[in-house]
């Protein structure tokens, strides 16, 4: 009975420089699965809503699931669940690559991180030990560097590493964790490792990882790898186009679709995409597919070595959200200097997502006359499509220095900074800086940015059935009840811990299959749905007491201002939808008008006020 | 000739499925190290390959000092775990770091080929994988 896990929680307190072994219970291990669950139960009793996400008392939780370390196809993310510099609330992300295999391997489900150093450390955990390790040496290296020296100090290559660059030092808000070829890109949880002074941490481990049923888990596994043949053979296959040129595949497609946030949401469309999308890139410079532990998507495209106007740079990226962040939301047509963008959110360890965002704005601000244009310089103009400014302001986000400081607090803050009518059109909510997609656009992404517990996540939410017209854009009819059953569904994986893409593929009924069978465990689809949907609503309840309330779940005034090449047979957004679809929205999550969970809702989820 | 397994590392993806697959096949657990192929990542360079070459004349063969090493009728060396004693002769025999320990079990671990079945070509599905010589 569950044999797939090392049933272990190790706890590194930073400040009393001690690390412990903890036992995890039989009953936390059955009500909680892993990944997602694991880290957001622990992390809402033992942090409180109040603390401070950049003092000591915040706690950041590195977890993986039953599934990880195993054959089973699609399942190397590691969850990190922490308390959001950005948001104020709570926050889960991930990163793929092979970090989890070597947690899994070391035979801890969860490493818990709390307190803080007093000078930068880094911890390193191997057969022989786990020790905190002072490294001032490494303070301002790129993460990669960082990753390099602590390999070479253990002297074996089956470590694995997570750091921060220079950004997480820094506290730039929206600090990513780095992972080898991976990030912890959102929320900024790269200032939070940060705050507590840990640059780095490698793990490698020799354990067994088992399963609790040899033959049935096979079987679960032949069917689940049946399944990923047979959708990458379609034509159509989303996950068969990541595989050859990444996640940027559907750039045509999407803005074809007028779906494509160009010019700070001024346009649904970008001229120039096909020359930043996925096709693009693997025509021009030198790439090659890499994948995440036991992945056959390999949707990882690496390019080395690329010759920029600023540097020779190698970089595994970018992915679709960085073309849409750094490209059409910039009016950057320039492929090379999004893969050297790529380069230096990598080296500081930024979230592509967020900072694009902000260079976006700082652009439109400068366009509407609030910011200077040459608050970078004189011999650069803040403008769209000038690839010089958005390097420039890169490098001074990363340093905090001038305007990057400003920026380096997130829209939101920054838009209270400017003024100046700022905060209308900062695209932002709950302080989480927009994902790729368009509020305007999509009903379904209208209801997941304004309601997603982490701010505007694109991560839940139905954007294939829309994008392909299965459902269309503009309806409003069960919308927003979709969206909260796969906000449950996404959150129930997270747990084991799946890729986002392999719900593209797997049926519910596989997941559950293949941890039924690792585990022992006796799931239905249905508890292992509600499992999901428990979760959602601890995240809630966290981020209630947290002061983070209904008022919160809304769209800026931006999202109501129809772009001048809005499609004529489609209906952009209203505030009149957007009622309705919260008003669904609350309705199907059983929630009171305020969205905060009834005692009703939380008796049925097992979950007390 | 012997057959072994042949890595294209120009197709590789490094997914390490193939590990994976190895060390469930021959010993109902995951890891690495109970794998008889190993993939090094060295990005933004190909990874390595580790593997054994099945040798005409294998190295590894005469340095155990307790003949915990076979010869299989289809000429392919065979480590006998319950004779392996972890000294690790044969590691340091051979000269293309195609047998490795295993440090939690103590015994020394390579490819087999699976008896000819060479079981982890059903999991690459990049075709970086294939039995020749």
């Amino acid at each position: 009975m569950l044999e797939c896990y090392g049933k272990k929680l190790l706890r590194v307190n930073l400040t009393r420089r001690t690390i412990t072994e903890e036992p995890l219970s039989e009953d936390f291990i059955r009500r909680w699965v892993g990944g997602m669950g694991f880290g957001t139960r622990l992390l809402t009793q033992e942090v409180a809503p109040t603390a401070d996400p950049l003092g000591p008392d915040n706690k950041l939780f590195i977890s993986v699931g039953p599934l990880t370390g195993t054959l089973a196809p699609l399942f190397a993310q590691t969850c990190i669940v922490t308390r959001s510099p950005l948001t104020g609330g709570i926050i889960n992300t991930y990163a793929g690559g092979h970090l989890g295999g070597a947690i899994k391997a070391s035979g801890y489900d969860v490493i818990a991180i709390e307190g803080r150093a007093n000078g930068l450390v880094y911890l390193l955990i191997t057969p022989d030990g786990a020790r905190i390790v002072d490294c001032p040496e490494l303070a301002g290296r790129s993460a990669r560097q960082a990753e390099e020296a602590l390999k070479m100090a253990a002297g074996r290559d089956d470590l694995h590493t997570l750091a921060i660059g220079l950004a997480g030092e820094n506290r730039v808000r929206y600090a990513s964790v780095i992972s080898e070829t991976r990030a912890f890109g959102r929320g900024g949880a790269g200032a939070v490792l940060g705050a507590k002074n840990l640059k780095a941490m490698g793990i490698a481990g020799i354990g067994d990882v088992r399963v609790a049923d040899q033959n049935a888990f096979q079987v679960a596994v032949e069917v689940a790898y049946q399944t990923l043949r047979d959708n990458l053979a379609q034509p159509w296959s989303l996950l068969a186009g990541f595989g050859r040129v990444g996640t940027g595949s559907g750039m045509g497609l999407i803005n074809e679709k007028h779906a494509l946030a160009t010019r700070h949401h001024r346009l649904t469309r970008f001229a120039q995409a096909e020359e930043i999308g996925g096709q693009a890139f693997a025509d021009r410079f030198p790439t090659r597919p890499i994948a995440c532990l036991g992945c056959q998507v390999h949707c990882g495209m690496l390019h080395s070595p690329v010759k920029t106007p600023w540097s020779e740079v190698w970089t595994r990226g970018p992915e679709y959200e960085t073309m849409y962040s750094l490209g059409s939301l910039c009016c950057n047509d320039n492929a090379e200097m999004l893969l050297k963008a790529n380069d230096q959110a990598e080296a500081y360890g930024m979230d592509t997502l967020s900072l694009g965002v902000n260079v976006a704005f700082a652009m439109e601000c400068a366009e509407r006359g609030i910011l200077p244009r040459h608050a970078l310089g004189d011999d650069v103009t803040l403008e769209f499509g000038q690839p010089e400014a958005t390097i420039r302001l890169i490098d001074m986000i990363a340093h905090r220095q001038g305007l990057g400081d400003t920026l380096a607090e997130g829209v939101r803050r920054a838009a209270q900074t400017i003024g100046q009518g700022a905060e209308s059109f900062a695209l932002q909510v709950k302080g989480m800086e927009f994902a790729a997609w368009m509020p305007e656009r999509m009903r379904g992404i209208a209801v997941t940015f304004a309601t997603a517990n982490r701010g505007a996540c694109h991560k839940r939410a139905p954007i294939g059935a829309e994008l392909m017209g299965f459902l269309p854009m503009d309806g409003l009819e069960g919308r927003a009840a979709l969206v909260a059953q796969i906000q449950d569904k996404v959150n129930a994986i997270f747990t084991l811990v799946a890729c986002r893409f392999a719900e593209f593929a797997l049926p519910l009924g596989q997941f559950v299959a293949l941890l039924n069978t690792a585990s022992g465990l006796d799931y239905t689809e249905a508890q292992f749905v509600r499992l999901g949907e428990a979760i959602w609503n601890l995240e809630r309840l966290h981020n209630l007491a947290a002061g983070i309330d209904g008022s919160e779940d809304r769209l800026p005034d931006i999202c109501f201002t129809v772009p001048a090449d809005f499609p004529k047979d489609s209906k952009p957004l209203t505030r009149e939808d957007f009622a309705t679809l919260l008003h669904d929205y609350y309705a199907a999550r059983g929630w009171d008008a305020l969205g905060r969970p009834t005692p009703e809702r939380l008796a049925l989820l097992g979950l007390q006020a | 000739m012997t057959q072994r397994l042949l890595v294209d590392l120009e197709k590789c993806t490094e997914c390490r499925t193939c590990e994976l697959q190895c060390s469930f096949v021959h010993f109902g657990v995951f890891n690495p190290n109970k794998s008889g192929v190993r993939i090094i990542a060295r990005w933004p360079e190909l990874p390595r390959a580790r593997v054994c070459s099945q040798c005409a004349d294998p190295a590894c063969l005469p340095a155990c000092p307790v003949e915990a090493l076979v010869r299989t009728a289809q000429g392919v060396v065979q480590v006998l775990y319950a004779q392996c004693t972890g000294c690790g002769n044969c590691i340091t025999a051979c000269p293309y770091d195609g047998v490795w320990l295993d440090p939690l079990s103590g015994v020394a671990v390579k490819c087999d080929t699976c008896a000819g079945r060479f079981a982890c070509l059903d999991t690459c599905f990049v075709g970086a994988l294939a039995a020749g010589e």
